[in-house]
């Protein structure tokens, strides 16, 4: 009896080390974000992994839940992985919650300007708007009066995303370039 | 994303421009009753747009193909970064508009619910890859896919054969601008054109049909081009009213006259 006792709680100590996977840990159907939630997220996220695919791109280099989407992508279950996925989980969400159809777009694109940003964004706010020019214009005008630019570099994205027209520098004319898109995305 | 500049139009056509109304060629794709999805140039003030259009089209939720253009033109934005406009009053998705290079890009699109889309789904904008040598080119939608909400959770209708609904996609052989009247395609529309005219028909020996035009047959009308240029009345035809069109409208930009016509104007011809 002593034994047993012994060899039952030896047992219990040990299964209790394993780490166990619960429901709530295994991302649901369509939760290719894996974030506990069905949102628009998922729903852009799959949209991208569609594009890419069309693009003849790498998919697993174009979306940073590859993984998951493999997984849990086919969210209406017909063996693809594609926009229908996404305009079922659009739909659930539209007739399962308080959302709007706009609400959900705007989810979607809200997420992808944080995962994925946009050229022009410096300051990795999501948006390219006239904060990014300034930026721009205050790197330019310290790289051109000698000034240290190290902390603007340190602090922004402007290496990665300020050169907007191409041409390897950094200036006042990427400033317009950014300029003029906010502009014509807020008319 | 990097913004390409954009290049100017030849000048040389501006000079003979009176005004450039949005117009459309009468050589639309062959009516079909089975869904059709393709590309309809047009001018649209001064620049070449692009329509993807939806022909009797199935009501759909979500859509992805790609879109090819010849080499002699090359997409470019329709405003700042955006690539895309003119959209259907039933687009109400999320979109991707991917530049794969200047002459591919590939577009998927999703919405909660099917909706009618047969019309122009979206446009775009083209121009030609070199400015200084403006060359006719082809465009082409590659279907991928549409689908459809159902209760079995939806299905998907492919151009591939593998479903009930087969997507024709008319292919644009070829398509370029030409400026109605300028028979000799010098950009000018004057009293040459005028001749030019008369002497193909005097050539062909009859009034030229443009249903049965083909390019380097005739020598006074060699191309699309100048063949489209001379059927001034869009009848389909090159005889005696297209050049004493052209005589009017020539006699009246001697005179100084207002002109209210379509001769001095763009359009854009398309074979497919």
């Amino acid at each position: 009896m002593k034994k047993l006792t012994a060899f039952l709680s030896a047992f219990a100590l040990a299964v209790s080390a394993v780490p166990s996977f619960s429901a709530a840990e295994t991302p649901a159907m369509g939760d290719v974000t894996g974030d506990g939630q069905l949102t628009g997220a998922d729903a852009a996220e799959i949209l991208r992994y569609s594009s890419a695919l069309l693009s003849n791109a790498d998919p697993s280099e174009e979306c940073h839940y590859y993984e998951n989407i493999r997984l849990y992508g086919d969210y209406n279950n017909d063996g693809r992985i594609d926009g229908n996925d996404s305009s079922a989980i659009m739909r659930d969400l539209i007739n399962t919650t308080d959302r709007s159809l706009s609400d959900v777009i705007i989810e979607g694109n809200s997420y992808i300007a944080a995962e994925y940003p946009r050229m022009g964004d410096v300051n990795g706010d999501g948006t390219v708007n006239g904060t990014d020019a300034t930026i721009v214009l205050k790197y330019f005008s310290n790289l051109l009066s000698g000034y240290d630019v190290s902390d603007i570099e340190a602090s922004t994205y402007i290496l990665e995303r300020g050169d907007m027209n191409g041409d390897s520098i950094i200036d006042g004319n990427d400033a317009t370039v950014i300029l003029r898109i906010f502009v014509d995305e807020n008319r | 994303m990097k913004v390409k500049k954009l290049f100017a139009l030849p000048t040389a056509f501006l000079s003979t421009l009176i005004a450039v109304p949005i117009m459309n060629t009468n050589a639309a794709p062959p009516p079909s009753n089975n869904p059709q999805i393709y590309i309809d140039f047009t001018v649209d003030n001064g620049r070449m747009r692009g329509d993807v259009v939806f022909n009797n089209v199935p009501e759909v939720a979500s859509a992805g193909f790609n879109i090819e253009l010849g080499d002699g033109l090359k997409f470019v934005p329709y405003s700042g970064s955006r690539y895309i406009s003119n959209c259907h009053e039933n687009f109400n998705g999320m979109y991707y508009f991917n530049i794969i290079d200047d002459q591919n890009v590939a577009f998927v699109y999703a919405s909660a619910a099917q909706e009618d889309l047969n019309g122009t789904f979206f446009s775009f904008y083209v121009e030609p890859t070199n400015v200084s040598v403006p060359s006719n080119s082809t465009g082409n939608v590659i279907f991928q896919g549409l689908g459809y909400l159902g209760n079995d959770h939806g299905s998907f209708y492919s151009a591939s054969g593998s479903s009930s609904i087969i997507i024709e996609t008319p292919v644009i052989l070829e398509s370029g601008e030409f400026i109605y009247g300028d028979a000799d395609d010098n950009t000018v529309v004057d009293g040459s054109d005028v001749t030019r005219i008369m002497a193909a028909i005097n050539e062909y020996g009859n009034d030229i049909p443009l249903s049965s035009f083909t390019e380097n047959t005739l020598t006074k009308l060699p191309t699309y081009t100048t063949a489209f240029a001379s059927d001034v009345n869009n009848d389909g035809y090159i005889d005696s009213t297209d050049y004493t069109a052209v005589l009017q409208y020539y006699g009246l930009m001697l005179a100084g006259s207002p002109y209210t016509g379509n001769i001095g104007t763009v359009d854009i011809y398309e074979i497919y």
